[in-house]
């Protein structure tokens, strides 16, 4: 599924629908200090200068960059014509060989978190600000199977009323 | 504190030790000593760098110099042949799973060709000082500024938008000076774009690299004055994919060079977004 997001990332722009048709979990800003304190980990992506069709696209290529490899050795050769359109399978793991055992307890947790850096950067950069959702609701956004359904509901919300909420910053 | 401690843990386990071949550091050199006079078929690198470190590790960058069409020839044929060999078991493992074979262009391959990237060894300098001054003795070409790391492998990838330069053979390019830090919070290196939230360094490490090009008040080793040097000439490059670094960022915007347009890199010098 990742791997394909990435492909696509290349490809035009699919004819969108209109984003009233796409339904999203509620967000409204939560009174649970836990919500809080976690959406640094639990949050969604919001931009007051992007349109639908816009936060799509920057969520399309965003997310392009969550396949993982093995690590890259260097010194090395890297192919650098194909680092635009590079796919990856199943592997190892981020951590290589060695990292697997350990990896292996901690590893839904820990690749949560680098996903999670790489959006947040390549999101921060253009433009989008984070707002704290419950882990429920952070899931309903993340965990569909349907790429294309995933980045739909997460735009919308990216291109939506900006909410009355701080801003998540650590 | 567990954050940190699984994020020194997990990285030191992707540290591929042992995979770089002592013959093949991708045909660099690092003078220590200054050379008496420039080979005419070398190309040389002359760069500052900061020296950051994370624990004991230094941090360090990564450069990629663009293969060749002969290099990129070799390197297919051969991922061609693993892949034939490999295709029973991959065939054998994705029916088992239910899944579909993998195609060449998933295939994961170990190459052991010639290297084209690098990590700079900050320990391995012509001068030092708060910058330390290294010069490269580099294969001619176009070299990219492709990240950073704490030894070998990839940390971070500069996917988001970066620069190359040329290195011509006989002369030395120099390049200005180089800085990286981890940048999740507050670095003391100047010029990174940094502070970009303490949480990012739960699991994973973020460092930032920033780049000044030299000038005409660049300071020369006095040891290097007599020989040929010329300020690098930059490019700005396009954003890449590169699943094998665990985090990705870009270099600093550059004065004049390299800005962002909703985070696309743009070449400023003629105002168009680089793809």
């Amino acid at each position: 599924m990742l791997a394909a997001a990435q492909a696509n990332a290349q490809e035009a722009a699919p004819a969108l629908p209109d984003p009233a048709t796409v339904e999203v979990p509620d967000v409204t800003p939560s009174a649970d200090p836990k919500v809080r304190e976690e959406g640094y980990k639990f949050y969604y992506f919001h931009s007051p200068d992007v349109s639908f069709a816009e936060a799509y696209q920057d969520l399309k290529e965003c997310r392009a960059y969550l396949p993982m490899s093995g690590p890259v050795k260097v010194p090395g050769f890297i192919p650098w014509d194909e680092t635009q359109r590079r796919r990856t399978i199943e592997s190892p793991g981020m951590f290589g060989l060695v990292g697997y055992a350990i990896g292996a307890l901690i590893q839904p947790k820990v690749e949560r978190g680098v996903r999670s850096n790489k959006m947040r950067r390549c999101m921060g950069t253009r433009g989008y600000v984070r707002y704290a959702i419950p882990e429920a609701t952070w899931e309903k956004l993340n965990d569909d199977k349907d790429e294309g359904a995933l980045i739909l509901k997460q735009a919308k919300l990216a291109s939506g009323p900006a909410p009355r909420d701080e801003v998540v910053t650590k | 504190m567990r954050g940190i401690a699984l994020a020194a843990l997990l990285t030191a386990a992707a540290l591929p030790g042992g995979v770089a071949s002592a013959r093949d550091n991708a045909g660099v050199v690092a003078l220590e000593v200054a050379p008496a006079a420039l080979k005419p078929d070398a190309a040389y690198i002359l760069m500052r760098t900061s020296t950051a470190k994370s624990g004991l590790f230094a941090i360090q960058h990564v450069f990629l110099r663009v293969p060749s069409a002969q290099e990129l020839e070799a390197y297919r044929i051969a991922k061609k042949q693993a892949y034939d060999a490999a295709l029973p078991k991959l065939t054998e493992k994705a029916q088992a799973k239910g899944k579909p074979v993998p195609t060449i262009e998933e295939f994961e391959f170990d190459y052991a060709g010639k290297a084209n990237a690098f990590v700079v060894q900050n320990k391995r300098f012509l001068e030092d000082g708060e910058m330390r001054t290294l010069l490269l003795e580099v294969p001619p070409g176009k070299y990219i500024v492709y990240g950073s790391t704490l030894s070998q492998g990839l940390v971070s990838c500069n996917c988001l938008g970066t620069v190359s330069f040329e290195v011509r053979a006989g002369v030395i390019s120099d390049i200005g000076s180089l800085y990286v830090d981890k940048v999740h919070k507050p670095s003391p290196v100047p010029h990174l774009e940094d502070n970009l939230g303490e949480q990012m360094f739960q699991y994973s490490f973020i460092f930032g690299q920033a780049l000044v090009p030299a000038d005409s008040n660049t300071p020369v080793p006095a040891a290097l004055r007599g020989l040929a040097i010329t300020p690098a000439d930059f490019e700005v490059v396009g954003q890449y994919h590169e699943p094998g670094a665990s985090s990705i960022n870009r270099l600093a915007p550059i004065p004049g060079l390299l800005g962002y347009t909703h985070g696309r890199p743009v070449d400023l010098r003629t105002g168009q977004v680089v793809r």
